[in-house]
């Protein structure tokens, strides 16, 4: 196993240099520089002083230049500093994590637990009007937009009943508290998880469904087990693994998954640095954030693989 | 076991309640806060909207967001809330000699910095020399290139000698927020433009001082105790960001922030609600459609005209616009730079047909407009005159590119583009237009994107800068406008009415429109909240 993992790391630092040099060239073709996005289309300023904050943000510098010095500092731990703010891209990125991971982190939760509970539930009851209308909220949850959601949730719990803050991190100018940030928290979070609930419940539902018709389930009841037994222990751990890998996949979103809904309710979070990133055109917050993620998207897999080990005795690396 | 299971459910529903209703009570707790007498603190969305910058600190660079960082920093002038005239701010008062070289400035006594250092001419001096500097890539520092020298013959006068005569020094000074000597002069200006002392504790003498910046959530401000109007009525003040736009107004409906920009459909979904008031003033921007002219389709002034004249402004301010924007006849809208002889190019598509056969210009060829504004009116706007002058004979296609970046770059080569649509800022000085329309020739630094090179206009400006007294040069401007009304290098269009919502909990608020927000004295000291 050991070797197994150092081996699955020394063929990520290829992959990530792949990942950064694409994403650079990438943005070389992007119309628009960081330049003409930061001044407004009617800004009174002449071309040569447009030239003059270029080669201050060291943009007439040739492109394989920029890159290879971009390398070598990112290497170092440096990523560089946001073009307009002159931010470190570091401290950029360290200051906005924590609120997607909480974020995130809250939404995967309930979405993983719930929607475990309730495809077990679903798949227990089947073609029961309790499957049914499961099933019907699943399709629903599946197929509303989220940014739509979004603006329908702050609309209804924020602005009709007043249950919830209408977005931000924590309410402006009054000192930090734990119920203040679960307050901001709890509707975002609510919305970013019912797509969550809706397409895990959909996997743990077919899962659960194929496990129970299998001989050892059977077996299992022949042999006299409560049925939550046979559900709980004999079932569902075996019908978790195809859960797992959806999960996984879905690790990689922690941290950048929240674009539309860090936008509409103003969290402070990744996603949406990255999306003020792009259209301020800021090419060291964008190199940044997505060496970042794909760090993370890498490391991601990798522990997905080796849980699978676990919840799967039947693989084995090496 | 049994036993226990069957008090563990109703124990754990109770904790659940109480978790449910300390996560609720926060709210409360604040509106009963908001509540009291005097004092308070105001949260507004103030960079929301196109005059705003947020999250950009630096305002010898940003090209908008006055609105907020005239809380903090303040400038020697300031418009009027109409834009009539400038008035004094931190400068008392001033004299310019008869050629409009030498500015004379006498700074107010008795203000000082929010760490208690006087302001004095010295910072003056600074503040210009910094801002000019080339490395401070300042395109309000460009705006004083033609600064010779600064002399303090003491602490309350400035003396700046212009190597040309510039009348619109002063509209400059709106601009230039003053920064402090004594904290800044170690401090080179490219080092400057790296500084995070913008966003962590940056010394003005604005009303309010620096509190507290969150990223990505606000910016906090406390009251100046020593400001030189007084103590602010307010305790502090709060600026939120909202980077969907959409969000501010319902932020501001559910009683979360007192005031934000907002939409023509916003103002007008909330002007029946009792709760607040909508506050409304012209852009100040023309919005037009500019012709590259070294397209030879376009060097043709029949061409450019039988555009104007295939378009019903007015069917499209009233249906499109729901009677909030004005039709101008050139780049101004002010009524003392508009002459009394104009053509308003009245719809009239027989006239627009008639000047496209006399200047045979090749209408199978299709004509593609560009443009930065993605919003669905201005891509209503573009759909209807797109048939409209289809209706003339003309196939237009439309573009709209994804970012302002991206249409600077496009507009910045004729070879990709035929006619623009865009907003320019046309006051509230009227030399604003010159960037725009003087030839390069005759200035290498203007945008001129169009390619216009008319000598008339070129002297027009010149003389306009030249010229103090302000009803002779307001009649320059009455020629220039004269000029672009009948060559239509640009087909003006209108400016628009923008918009504010305000809670009626918030007195003697006040706020306009202006393109890059502020400039003007908005009295934000006596900002205060109802009891």
């Amino acid at each position: 196993m050991g070797r197994y993992i150092i081996r699955r790391l020394i063929i990520s630092i290829p992959l990530l240099i792949a990942i950064s040099f694409f994403v650079f060239t990438l943005l070389q073709f992007t119309p628009g520089d960081p330049v003409d996005a930061y001044l407004p289309p009617d800004a009174l300023i002449s071309p040569e002083q447009k030239e003059a904050i270029r080669s201050q943000m060291g943009l007439d510098r040739p492109f394989l230049v920029r890159y290879g010095y971009w390398a070598k500092e990112a290497v170092q731990g440096n990523l560089g500093f946001r073009l307009i703010s002159k931010e470190p891209v570091t401290d950029a990125i360290a200051s906005r994590v924590g609120a997607t991971l909480l974020l995130m982190g809250t939404a995967m939760s309930i979405g993983i637990l719930l929607g475990i509970f309730f495809g077990v539930v679903a798949a227990v009851k089947q073609y029961s009007i309790l499957d049914g209308m499961l099933t019907i909220l699943a399709f629903l949850g599946l197929s509303m937009p989220v940014y739509l959601a979004g603006l329908l949730g702050l609309y209804f719990f924020s602005l009709k009943f007043d249950w919830f803050p209408s977005g931000g991190y924590s309410t402006p100018g009054q000192p930090f508290s734990i119920t203040d940030r679960l307050h901001h928290l709890i509707l975002p979070a609510s919305i970013i998880a019912v797509n969550y609930i809706a397409s895990i419940m959909r996997y743990t539902r077919a899962a659960m469904l194929d496990v129970l018709g299998q001989d050892y389930v059977r077996t299992a009841r022949a042999k006299g087990l409560k049925e939550s037994l046979v559900i709980g222990r004999h079932a569902l751990r075996n019908a978790l693994i195809p859960i797992v890998t959806i999960v996984g996949t879905y690790l990689q979103f922690l941290l950048g998954g929240a674009v539309f809904i860090e936008s509409i309710f103003g969290w402070p979070g990744l996603g949406r640095l990255f999306l003020e990133g792009v259209g301020q055109r800021d090419y060291p917050l964008i190199m940044g954030l997505t060496l970042i993620l794909a760090v993370l998207i890498l490391i991601a897999n990798l522990i997905t693989d080796v849980v699978y080990a676990f919840v799967d005795p039947r693989i084995r690396y090496d | 076991m049994t036993r226990r299971n069957r008090f563990r459910k109703p124990l754990l529903f109770l904790g659940m309640l109480a978790l449910v209703a300390s996560i609720m009570a926060p709210s409360l707790a604040l509106a009963q806060e908001n509540s009291g007498s005097g004092g308070g603190i105001m949260v507004g969305g103030f960079d929301v909207g196109p005059g705003g910058a947020p999250e950009q600190f630096n305002p010898l660079q940003a090209g908008a967001g006055f609105t907020w960082f005239e809380k903090y920093f303040s400038k020697l002038m300031l418009y009027d809330p109409q834009f009539t005239a400038i008035q004094g701010e931190l400068a008392e008062s001033w004299e310019i000699n008869e050629d409009a070289t030498v500015y004379t400035i006498h700074v107010r006594e008795g203000v000082t910095w929010h760490d208690g250092e006087p302001f004095t001419a010295e910072d003056v001096k600074f503040t210009i020399e910094f801002a000019a500097h080339p490395d401070s890539a300042s395109y309000i520092g460009a705006k004083f290139a033609s600064v010779e020298s600064i002399e303090t013959p003491d602490d309350l006068t400035a003396v700046i000698t212009l190597t040309a005569p510039n009348a619109t020094l002063l509209d400059a000074f709106t601009f230039l927020v003053m920064l402090p000597q004594h904290a800044l002069q170690d401090i080179t200006p490219a080092e400057m433009v790296e500084s995070d002392w913008w966003r962590t504790n940056p010394i003005g003498t604005g009303p309010f001082k620096w509190k507290a910046y969150e990223p990505g959530q606000y910016v906090e401000l406390e009251a100046y105790e020593d400001y030189w109007r007084g103590r602010p009525a307010l305790d502090g003040i709060i600026n939120r960001y909202f980077p969907e736009a959409g969000s501010s107004v319902i932020a501001l409906r559910a009683g979360d922030i007192s005031f934000t920009y907002l939409t023509t459909d916003e103002a007008l979904d909330l002007q029946g609600d009792e709760n607040f008031t909508v506050l409304e003033g012209p852009s100040l921007v023309v919005n037009a459609f500019g012709f590259d002219l070294t397209d030879e389709r376009f060097q043709d002034a029949r061409v450019r005209q039988a555009f104007a004249y295939a378009l019903d402004r007015q069917i499209m301010i009233e249906q499109l616009f729901q009677g909030t924007a004005e039709a101008v006849p050139c780049a101004y809208l002010l009524p003392q730079f508009i002459p009394a002889e104009v053509n308003m190019y009245e719809y009239d598509v027989a006239m627009a047909q008639s000047l496209l056969a006399e200047s045979g210009i090749d209408t199978s060829q299709p004509i593609e407009i560009v443009t930065y504004y993605s919003d669905q009116l201005s891509q209503d706007v573009l759909v209807t005159v797109q048939q409209f002058l289809a209706d003339a004979g003309l196939t237009i296609t439309l573009r709209t590119t994804d970012t302002p970046g991206t249409y600077n770059e496009v507009v910045a080569d004729p070879a990709q583009w035929d006619i623009a649509y865009f907003g320019a800022a046309n006051g509230p000085d009227p030399d604003v237009m010159s960037t725009h329309f003087q030839s390069k020739e005759s200035n290498p630094s203007v945008i001129n994107r169009s390619g216009i090179a008319n000598p008339d206009l070129d002297a027009l400006f010149k003389q306009g800068r030249e010229t103090v007294d302000p009803t002779a040069r307001a009649e320059v401007y009455q020629q220039i406008c004269s000029i672009m009304n009948t060559e239509l290098y640009w087909v003006p269009m209108w400016v628009t009415t923008r918009f504010g919502g305000v809670s009626n909990g918030v007195e003697n608020f006040i706020w306009v429109p202006a393109p890059g927000g502020g400039r003007y004295y908005d009295a934000a000291e006596t900002w205060s909240l109802a009891a």
